[in-house]
């Protein structure tokens, strides 16, 4: 049962680099371009991120508001809404990626690493 | 002293049982609480490493940004790291939550040691360099503060260089000292960074007296827990990221900012109290007393209650001891040496006990063969005594 869910653990932190990483990296939905030597495989990522556009869209406005409230609390006027903006939102939405990532990785050490924490009384038999 | 008796107890009590709690989720390998010294230190590196980074693109400057859309000062290279630069305001955000996150764990840290009564005798020394880690700690995360120069460093300045002056003549040493100067100027913000950088590789040699009264100190928490912290410090980070304030502007008075409680409390401190007749003067002799208070706490006598004196050191039996060097090797707080031993006598090495290093654990009564250590209001017969006792009320 522990190594399954180990199993499923290390499933989750690499679809989680590699799909939720990558597709927030480039500033979500963005067709990858630009790849002749991995065309092939990565078109069907590419094609899942197209389909997840509108989804991405949507975490661009939620990021990006919450980036023009905070600035707009500090007295400065909002971010221009220019090409950076996405790829800004994005960098954030990775390093959320990454914190998912990790908080796996952690939970499948402590479940692998949880028979050496178990304290073993050894008893001298007597001879 | 009852109710602190009492209140160190319940607190005992209380961790314990969380303690207890936490170990059925995540044993006692990768128990938090078993790394609450360790833990600020992880924070130190994540620090170090996030500064690094700023570091590169950062321009100590104050030159008026609002004359000249060309002119780069603090301000502008800070918002061309957190906005243009790849994941530079993520890298800014780490940096500033890492320290918050050193600030909360340093305190947990301190709690901890406090109500296990780990800072008594020869903890003395941990102690102390704790405190003075503390205020040094403190003061970087607020030299942090003054570097991105937005008006909030702005005010922050002012307000310091007004409780510098309540202080007469040596105020305005270190007034002059904290500008770099008499006004500010560029170097003062050289001055700053020279602090905040300078300060912080000093940490280091504080943290090796910190560590070297202790045996086998944990430096490090385990990788999953390194992970935990980490992906807890980055959420904060997606969830809250930092922006600045407006640009400083020398012929602007700014009145209010946002407040961040772990390293700006003395300043809401000061702007409360200074209102009041000599208020700075208090807010200096609050902040004076408070850290001797802090400082005296391992003294004997004043916290301990009287029913609990502190126990003597261990006391070696010179003509049985056979200079083995069993106690030396197996004592964790290397309180034992071995030196010549006296001439005439059929051995080469004796025992000696270094009595404020000595923590009267008992290792070394149990690890000698020779019945030649012995802690002298402890002795054997009074142990097993005690262990009948049990015995007999459990049974």
């Amino acid at each position: 049962m522990k190594g399954i869910v180990i199993v499923i653990l290390a499933c989750l932190c690499l679809a989680i680099s590699v799909v939720g990483q990558t597709w927030s990296e480039m500033g979500f939905g963005t067709v990858i371009t630009n790849t002749s030597m991995l065309e092939d495989p990565l078109k069907g990522l590419s094609k899942m991120y197209d389909s997840l556009s509108s989804k991405g869209k949507d975490l661009q406005d939620v990021f990006i508001a919450r980036m023009d409230k905070t600035a707009q609390a500090n007295g400065l006027t909002a971010p221009p809404a220019d090409d950076q903006t996405p790829t800004v939102a994005g960098r954030y939405a990775y390093i959320l990626f990454v914190a998912i990532a990790m908080v796996a990785s952690a939970v499948a050490i402590i479940l692998i690493g949880r028979e050496d924490a178990e304290e073993k009384t050894v008893l001298p038999v007597k001879k | 002293m009852g109710w602190y008796t009492g209140l160190i107890r319940g607190l005992n009590k209380a961790f314990l049982q969380l303690e207890a709690g936490l170990n059925a989720i995540f044993t006692n390998k990768y128990n938090p609480l078993y790394y609450h010294g360790a833990l600020p230190q992880f924070f130190l590196w994540v620090l170090f490493l996030s500064g690094l980074l700023l570091f590169a693109y950062y321009i100590p400057t104050i030159d008026n940004a609002y004359v000249s859309k060309a002119v780069v000062n603090s301000w502008k290279s800070v918002d061309y790291i957190s906005n243009s630069l790849p994941f530079g305001g993520v890298i800014r955000g780490l940096h500033r939550y890492a320290g918050d996150a050193m600030v909360l764990t340093i305190l947990l840290h301190t709690i901890r040691v406090w109500f296990t009564d780990r800072y008594r005798q020869y903890r003395w020394v941990q102690w102390i360099s704790g405190v003075v880690l503390l205020f040094m700690v403190l003061f970087i995360g607020q030299t942090g503060y003054y570097l991105v120069w937005d008006q909030r460093s702005l005010l922050l300045t002012r307000m310091t260089v007004s409780a510098f002056d309540a202080l007469g003549p040596m105020g305005g040493t270190l007034k002059t000292l904290f500008l770099n100067g008499e006004a500010i100027t560029n170097l003062t913000l050289s001055n700053f960074l020279f602090i905040h950088i300078g300060l912080s590789f000093a940490l280091l040699f504080g943290l090796w007296v910190h560590y070297m009264r202790m045996t086998r100190p944990v430096l490090t928490p385990p990788p999953a827990i390194n992970y935990i912290m980490m992906a807890l410090t980055l959420l904060v980070v997606f969830l809250f990221p930092i922006t600045s304030g407006k640009m400083a502007d020398l012929n602007a008075a700014p009145t209010m900012f946002d407040m961040d409680i772990w390293f700006l409390w003395p300043y809401w401190l000061f702007a409360n109290m200074a209102a009041m007749p000599s208020g700075a003067i208090q807010f200096w002799a609050v902040m004076v007393l408070g850290t001797i208070v802090l400082c005296l706490i391992p003294m004997p006598g004043l916290f301990v209650p009287k029913s609990q004196p502190p126990v003597s050191a261990a006391e070696v039996v010179i003509n049985k001891c056979t200079g083995c060097s069993l106690c030396y090797n197996d004592c964790p707080f290397q309180a034992i040496e071995m030196v010549p031993a006296p001439a005439g006598s059929r051995f080469k090495l004796l025992a000696t006990i270094l009595p404020y290093r000595c923590s009267s654990c008992g290792v070394c009564v149990g690890s000698c063969a020779f019945d030649a250590v012995d802690l002298p209001e402890l002795t054997d017969a009074q142990v097993n005594t005690q262990i009948k006792q049990l015995l007999g009320a459990k049974a």
